[in-house]
């Protein structure tokens, strides 16, 4: 009963800081997209120093397809953007209709494996892309 | 119906007071004997809540969320270095709470992910950068 009590103040939690980081991410994210990328697109440093693949390559391109509605062009661009929009508005999605009481909908529990996934997603993307490059000089 | 009724409540009444004599009597057995106290565990609130299954609680995951991000930002500089101290602080804040693989994880990652940005900022800024393809040097992240 405890475990249960904690559960559901983690998940309270969670949703408060989802709607704060909505709040925040929203506004910075049409101000980069719309006003920093076409006047100054940062250029990827790690690739200029390096010459590899950073692990958020193709990210502002993957924000872009998505928030055109380009789903599949999204997640070959970098598939952790189109993971983390499926997971964060699934969430917040299920929460707020819960917490409407629309229907008998119950919120998505939270478990570690969420986050473990996103971080095995990106090493992986990261990885792959690196050896595409070096091994068969393909660029994306 | 009534007598019945009453009767009941007489026969509760003088079971609890025999189980509270009870209770009495192993009490009073056991604090006559202090071997026998010697060998009983003493549970306390703190022995219970070590039993309790550790949960990552929130301050763990955001950190490692801000981890996360100083990887992935970890080519322009800035962005990166802001999330990376965030995302270790969180996580050393929450790893010293409540010690979880969650706050583990989100120290390596935001460690991880703030050398690289530091590496990457001072490298580019003293001019290492390196003579790659020129079909990589419009590459955007």
């Amino acid at each position: 009963m405890r475990d249960m009590e904690k559960k559901s103040t983690l998940e309270a939690d969670l949703y408060r800081i989802g709607v704060i980081t909505l709040l925040i991410a929203v506004p910075l994210l049409f101000l980069y997209m719309k006003v920093v990328v076409p006047i100054y697109p940062f250029p990827c440093l790690m690739i200029q120093v390096f010459g590899l693949y950073c692990p958020g390559c193709g990210g502002t391109r993957a924000v872009s397809a998505l928030l055109h509605g380009e789903f599949f062009q999204s997640f070959l661009y970098h598939p952790l953007v189109m993971y983390g929009m499926v997971m964060y508005s699934g969430f917040m999605l299920t929460h707020t209709l819960e917490r409407l009481h629309v229907g008998r909908i119950k919120g998505w529990k939270f478990h570690d494996w969420y986050l473990y996934l996103a971080v095995v997603i990106m090493l992986v993307n990261w990885i792959v892309r690196n050896i595409l490059l070096l091994k068969y000089h393909i660029t994306l | 119906m009534d007598n019945q009724n009453l009767n009941n409540e007489n026969v509760t009444v003088e079971s609890a007071n025999v189980e509270s004599t009870t209770v009495e009597s192993a009490s009073y057995v056991d604090a006559s004997s202090n071997t026998y106290q010697s060998e009983v565990p003493v549970y306390d609130a703190s022995s219970f809540a070590t039993e309790e299954p550790k949960q990552s609680n929130a301050l763990a995951i955001v950190g490692l969320v801000f981890g996360i991000l100083s990887l992935v930002l970890c080519c322009c500089g800035c962005f990166g270095i802001i999330s990376g101290i965030a995302g270790l602080v969180c996580s050393i804040i929450a790893n010293k709470k409540n010690p979880t693989g969650i706050a583990k994880a989100g120290i390596i990652c935001s460690a991880i992910g703030l050398g690289l940005c530091v590496i990457i900022t001072i490298l580019s800024w003293v001019g290492a950068l390196g003579d790659y393809s020129s079909a990589l040097e419009n590459m955007t992240y």
